[in-house]
């Protein structure tokens, strides 16, 4: 009987001090202090609690889960429209038509810039008139595989795939769609400079995704994706040659692959804090090898010093007087971790890895999670 | 007060299909789930199928969350995952998992019992293997009520129980845990 109304005693202290700690959010090793005067053994519970509630899983365990995870979770989130889209469908139609539109068509600026080049140099124009009709001819003999692409991106899009795709990686089984629209979005690229965007977001695309994969230490595939990378850089770089031979307008262009090489830059220096030596190593002479090519071809590596005149002030909201391009494709978000700078922090937002009873709302915007040790996530989607 | 109330207005977001919000929730909740789920299976790699499982369904059927019927978010989402591992152990229930013994038999090899370690740090380890002694009712309230710190109201929530019943047990796991941990370390010693 004693026991009993001891045990209970003991049961009600332990719970008003638990209680209270909670409530009051004091320290349960204080608690356990506290009931040291009265009870050794409730004291000694208190404090095999305080352990609890510091309990952590292994950091890196937690930090892969989390990334696999969110990978999952962003292609379940984003195979679905956002609240206000979900409530308003798309008119996939027009939707489509303007994608397509701000991605392919040249600026105002660059039609005005080619009438001119046209009245200044016929001969430069028959040239190019040539051009455009050989191309026409080797379009017009791949039509069937124009047309089935095109039919491919508009049903992705229709079916709302195409935005998950965007953030696919090479493992994922959107990542054919992903292509497919690349090589749809080239193939209808008319002119140098348009042509020379879209290849320029495609090499941003191969970027982010060998960046992605870096993170998630899947060094060989990161590899391959920086050796496709260094192929459409090369491709896009004689492409902004032959245009610069034309006397086009390339300071939207040039703009672009400035920013590229500054991007890829950061990746390596990214890279090279998370320890993935072999892949910093090989983003760095990535990136070496890209500015010879850039100088080679006359172009600045400094973003808004471009080597190209025309790039310095306004012309009719092609640029932002500062280099910066106004038609360049931005690339696409990736659904998987985004490169951090500093201290694992991703470019979008910090924010602090939940700690045990902790819920403090993180400022990320992002499910997939940056590998780094501190959890720090950037807020893009 | 003021985190409650940032809690609360990402929660209503996310019901409405917010991504953002809901990948804010993601990012303040999984440290808990997945830790939670980690002590009840015991092994990373069920441990993160079930997690994967507990946040797309969450994703799936956050539309039906209502602060009036639930003790709170938290409540809610610990109930998924608190099902999800009663799924697991069921269809586990014929299969022994060979991954799951495996890393258990890992483990041991790996912390034979340095002393200065185990006498003053708990581990995830030293903690597995102690619930693993404790009945499945004391084993809940400690991960729920004390690891994860939810209050006694949420713990019978998830449980089915009364609030008061969830104070009677969380005194007597606590007694058990402390109890079956020092004879573990006695007998190491």
């Amino acid at each position: 009987m004693d026991d009993e109304l001891d045990d209970l005693r003991r049961e009600r202290l332990f719970d008003s001090l638990l209680s209270a700690g909670d409530h009051w959010h004091m320290p349960l090793d204080a608690q356990a202090e506290r009931a040291a005067d009265t009870d050794a053994g409730v004291a000694e519970d208190l404090a095999l609690l305080a352990q609890l509630r510091a309990l952590q899983t292994g950091r890196e365990e937690t930090e892969f889960a989390r990334a696999r995870i969110a990978r999952q979770l962003d292609e379940l989130l984003y195979a679905e429209p956002m609240g206000a889209e979900a409530a308003q469908p798309l008119d996939a139609h027009d939707w489509m038509r303007s994608r397509l539109r701000a991605l392919t068509a040249p600026p105002a600026d660059e039609l005005a810039a080619a009438r001119r080049s046209a009245e200044r140099q016929a001969a430069d124009r028959a040239a190019r008139l040539a051009r455009r009709q050989a191309i026409t001819r080797v379009v017009a003999g791949h039509t069937a595989t124009l047309v089935g692409a095109a039919l491919l991106l508009v049903c992705a899009t229709l079916t709302g795939v195409s935005a998950a795709a965007a953030r696919a990686l090479p493992e994922s089984p959107l990542y054919a769609v992903k292509r497919a629209e690349e090589t749809t979005l080239l193939a209808i690229s008319w002119g140098d400079v348009s042509r020379g965007q879209t290849l320029n977001m495609i090499a941003n695309h191969r970027l982010t995704e060998a960046a992605s994969e870096a993170d998630l230490h899947r060094i060989p595939e990161a590899h391959s994706l920086l050796h496709q990378f260094d192929s459409t850089f090369t491709e896009l770089i004689t492409l902004t040659r032959h245009a610069q031979a034309q006397h086009e307008d390339t300071s939207s262009l040039t703009s672009g692959i400035q920013a590229t090489v500054v991007s890829e830059q950061s990746i390596g220096a990214t890279a090279s804090a998370h320890g993935e030596v072999s892949f910093a190593a090989a983003v760095t002479s990535s990136a070496q090898s890209a500015m010879t090519q850039m100088q080679a071809a006359g172009i600045g590596t400094n973003p808004g010093h471009s080597h190209d005149h025309s790039n310095n002030g306004n012309h009719n909201g092609a640029g932002n007087g500062n280099g910066a391009p106004a038609q360049t494709p931005t690339p696409k978000p990736t659904h998987t971790p985004r490169t951090g700078s500093g201290s694992g922090a991703g470019p979008g937002g910090t924010v602090s890895t939940p700690t045990v009873g902790s819920t403090t709302p993180s400022a990320n915007a992002s499910i997939t999670p940056s590998t780094s040790p501190s959890g720090a996530h950037n807020g893009n989607h | 007060m003021i985190i409650e109330e940032q809690e609360s207005a990402l929660v209503t977001r996310a019901t409405q299909r917010d991504h953002d919000a809901f990948t804010q929730l993601y990012q303040m909740y999984f440290d808990r789930i997945y830790r939670y789920i980690r002590l009840k299976l015991g092994n990373a790699v069920d441990a993160e199928d079930t997690t994967s499982a507990v946040f797309c369904n969450a994703w799936r059927t956050i539309h039906n969350f209502s602060p009036q019927r639930e003790s709170s978010f938290a409540a809610w989402l610990f109930r998924l995952a608190h099902n999800a591992v009663v799924d697991r152990f069921r269809s586990m229930r014929d299969v022994i998992s060979l991954d799951a013994t495996g890393e258990r038999l890992a483990i041991r090899a790996i912390h034979p019992g340095p002393e200065a370690q185990i006498e003053r740090k708990l581990t995830i380890y030293e903690l597995s293997t102690a619930l693993d002694l404790l009945t499945e009712e004391q084993r809940e309230v400690v991960l729920l009520r004390f690891v994860e710190g939810l209050s006694a109201r949420e713990v019978g929530d998830i449980m089915g129980k009364q609030e008061g019943a969830v104070r009677g047990m969380q005194f007597r796991a606590i007694e058990s845990l402390r109890r079956v941990m020092i004879q573990r370390r006695d007998a190491i010693d």
